[in-house]
């Protein structure tokens, strides 16, 4: 009985390693181009603290607080391809540089990065608004 | 067949209360000045308040004679004369020209469309959609816009005495579309639905007196929210002001916004509201404090201070000339950054403070920012070295850079070049990637030194600019220390130490070495006019030395017999 007793909380314990342990973001800043017919080429640049068990990269763009109405894409980390309208990724050791494309140009820009690890456990969302 | 007769009726009398609902009366004036006299409209009778009126130039203008209500107005021309009474619009009223006097204007339902009339009277209206679109308004006035629908109003509206102008419904409220409105009293503008109201959007608002912003709407408040026309001008010191509704959400946006005249401008924002600045300029001084602020491209000539406080962080475009003494605090309760220049560097001319106790502060963080008066922190959480940003001192008067506390300045990139005046270090400094000495010279002493990162270079250095003081370098390459004193610039060089984390520190004086008078018997004499102090600071690596030195600068008339030697710990 003890020994089951000892296998439940151990499992319960390493599941919840695994879930508490998505990379937080280390920083994040939005490059803007000069806007042209409303809109302007918007480069996300994240940094990582680790790239260790990181699945995917969830990017949220919007003009207002909490929305997501100018951008929202999860790169799959170390994408390689697929991306379409601008939208790119690369990666250079613990820095991520991923085009958005062309983002309607607003006044003010709230953006929210999260990491995702393997057990889908989301990092605390890396929140910054810029102009 | 009983109850068909009385279906019958029913629908007789409905009918003929449509055809009253819907009666257009359209004002002739052929009898009297008198609103309630049936042979002064067409067709002939007296509005109620289910009908529709039209007023238009006529040798007799109407006069109310009590209080009236009509479900829509449309005053295309002429004048109406309230008399002191009120005219209450139910549904749809409509301004296109002509003046309406002396009285009160109610105006409920759908529209309310100002389109060039005159209006001397109070205006009360609680519409759908309110359209300013030409008028010129000389009474106390408020309106409400309650509806759902965009409202794009054209502009060229003139208000010539206290307005205020809400939005209670979820959709945009927008003015000066396409001609600029003028607002030559108090402006209230008050935000409670999503969706901003828009003033000076492409054309230039001018405000002559104070304005005054509530938001509680996630979406806020903006002037010159349009095209790069848009925007707004503030004269004669006039106050922008939060009222007592608060600001506690949302943006508050000024783009393109001018302030003329001296005095303090103070607002303040709560809850989660971001105030942004584009392209403004304010005259006066300026306190602005808010969750989160966003600077770009816009100039205070004044003395500014800027309290952020959101727990996310604030990155602002840069772009930003502050030619008065200019305070940044960063009241966040987490370790949110309040980020400038990160586009394009700031221009600092006057001193600048950056306070904080838990957030970040970090300027300079790309581009190159300028700094002409004296820089102050009071926080190892304020750091020049986040980014790639180059901090460049050109003050034409003496400089400091200073600390509360023992705190070390953090700088990716540092660069003089002062036209006269010279750069204190009155706090450590570390450089990560760059020291430019192009003109002006920086003064550092043992207890603030500066220090270069091992990738850090140095380009530069003459008479024109060195350290006077010490400088420590880290790593292993050559390099030459831009020491210098006085008006000498005397240089030294180390090789390459072997290890990367070794370190090595330089400095020159232009007076007598303070070591003692014990001389090795192949000297002869001890210069008392310079001399190096090279000292291992880190590790055990060996280098050489090349020292540069004009000897003339000591009257030295025979190089030949020339020594340089080294003190070695007893002679």
């Amino acid at each position: 009985m003890k020994k089951i007793r000892f296998i439940i909380v151990a499992a319960f314990l390493m599941l919840f390693h695994t879930l508490g342990n998505a990379q937080a973001i280390g920083d994040a800043f939005i490059v803007n181009a000069a806007p042209q017919g409303g809109y302007t080429q918007s480069v996300l640049n994240i940094v990582l603290t680790d790239t260790v068990n990181v699945s995917s990269i969830i990017v949220k763009v919007g003009s207002l607080d909490g929305s997501q109405d100018l951008f929202s894409y999860t790169f799959t980390f170390d994408q390689s391809g697929g991306f379409s309208n601008g939208v790119g990724y690369s990666r250079s050791g613990y820095k991520v540089s991923c085009p958005l494309g062309n983002l309607v140009e607003t006044a003010v820009y709230f953006t929210e990065v999260t990491s995702v690890n393997s057990s889908g456990a989301l990092s605390p969302a890396f929140k910054f608004v810029s102009n | 067949m009983k109850v068909s007769l009385k279906y019958t009726v029913l629908f007789i009398f409905l009918f003929a209360n449509f055809n009253l609902f819907a009666t257009k009366y359209t004002w002739t004036g052929n009898s009297s000045t008198a609103w309630t006299t049936s042979n002064n409209w067409s067709p002939v009778g007296v509005p109620n308040t289910t009908d529709s009126v039209k007023i238009v130039t006529r040798t007799n203008a109407p006069v109310l004679g009590a209080n009236t209500t009509v479900k829509e107005l449309d005053l295309t021309s002429g004048s109406i004369s309230l008399s002191g009474y009120s005219l209450t619009v139910s549904n749809n009223a409509y301004f296109y020209a002509g003046t309406i006097s002396n009285g009160t204007l109610v105006l409920r339902g759908s529209n309310a469309i100002f389109n060039g009339s005159t209006l001397n009277v109070t205006i009360d209206a609680i519409v759908a959609r309110v359209d300013f679109s030409g008028g010129v308004f000389n009474y106390q006035s408020s309106f409400e816009q309650t509806g759902t629908s965009t409202t794009n109003g054209a502009g060229g509206c003139t208000f010539n005495a206290p307005i205020t102008i809400k939005k209670s419904g979820a959709a945009y409220l927008t003015m000066g579309v396409s001609s600029a409105d003028i607002f030559n009293s108090t402006l209230k503008v008050i935000n409670t639905a999503t969706y901003a109201i828009q003033l000076g959007y492409n054309t230039v608002a001018s405000f002559y007196d104070s304005l005054i912003f509530e938001n509680s709407s996630s979406s806020g408040i903006s002037i010159g929210g349009g095209n790069a026309n848009g925007g707004g001008h503030i004269y004669n010191g006039k106050k922008i002001a939060i009222g007592t509704g608060g600001f506690t959400a949302g943006l508050l946006t000024l783009k393109n916004f001018v302030q003329t005249g001296t005095g303090q401008q103070t607002f303040v924002t709560t809850g989660s509201a971001i105030t942004s600045l584009a392209g403004c300029s304010f005259e006066g001084d300026l306190t602005i404090t808010s969750p989160g602020i966003l600077l770009k491209t816009s100039t205070f000539n004044g003395t500014t201070e800027f309290i952020r406080s959101s727990t996310s962080s604030s990155y602002s475009d840069g772009g930003n000339v502050f030619n008065g003494s200019t305070t940044f605090r960063n009241n966040a309760t987490n370790t949110a950054s309040f980020r400038l220049g990160v586009q394009t560097g700031d221009q600092y001319n006057g001193n600048v403070s950056f306070i904080t106790t838990t957030g970040y502060i970090q300027p300079a963080y790309s581009g190159t920012s300028e700094f002409k008066g004296n820089v102050s922190m009071s926080s190892s959480l304020v750091v020049f070295n986040v980014g790639t940003g180059k901090l460049l001192c050109t003050g034409t008067s003496n400089q400091t850079f200073s600390t509360s506390g023992s705190l070390t300045y953090l700088v990716s990139k540092f660069a003089v070049n002062k036209s006269s005046g010279t750069v204190t270090f009155n706090a450590p400094i570390t450089i990560d990637s760059l020291l430019e000495l192009t003109s002006g010279n920086i003064i550092t002493s043992s207890t603030n030194l500066l220090t270069l990162k091992a990738v850090a270079t140095v380009s530069g250095g003459s008479l024109s600019s060195f350290v006077t003081g010490p400088i420590k370098k880290i790593g292993n390459t050559s390099f030459k220390f831009p020491v210098g004193k006085g008006v000498d610039y005397r240089p030294v060089t180390i090789s390459a130490p072997s290890i990367l984390t070794d370190a090595f520190t330089a400095e020159y004086f232009n007076s007598a070495q303070t070591n003692g008078s014990t001389k090795d018997t192949s000297i002869n004499y001890i210069s008392d006019c310079n001399y190096w102090n090279v000292t291992k600071t880190t590790g055990s690596s060996n280098v050489a030395l090349t020292f540069n030195w004009y000897k003339s600068s000591c009257d030295v008339f025979d190089i030949d017999s020339t020594k340089l030697a080294r003190w070695n710990g007893t002679k």
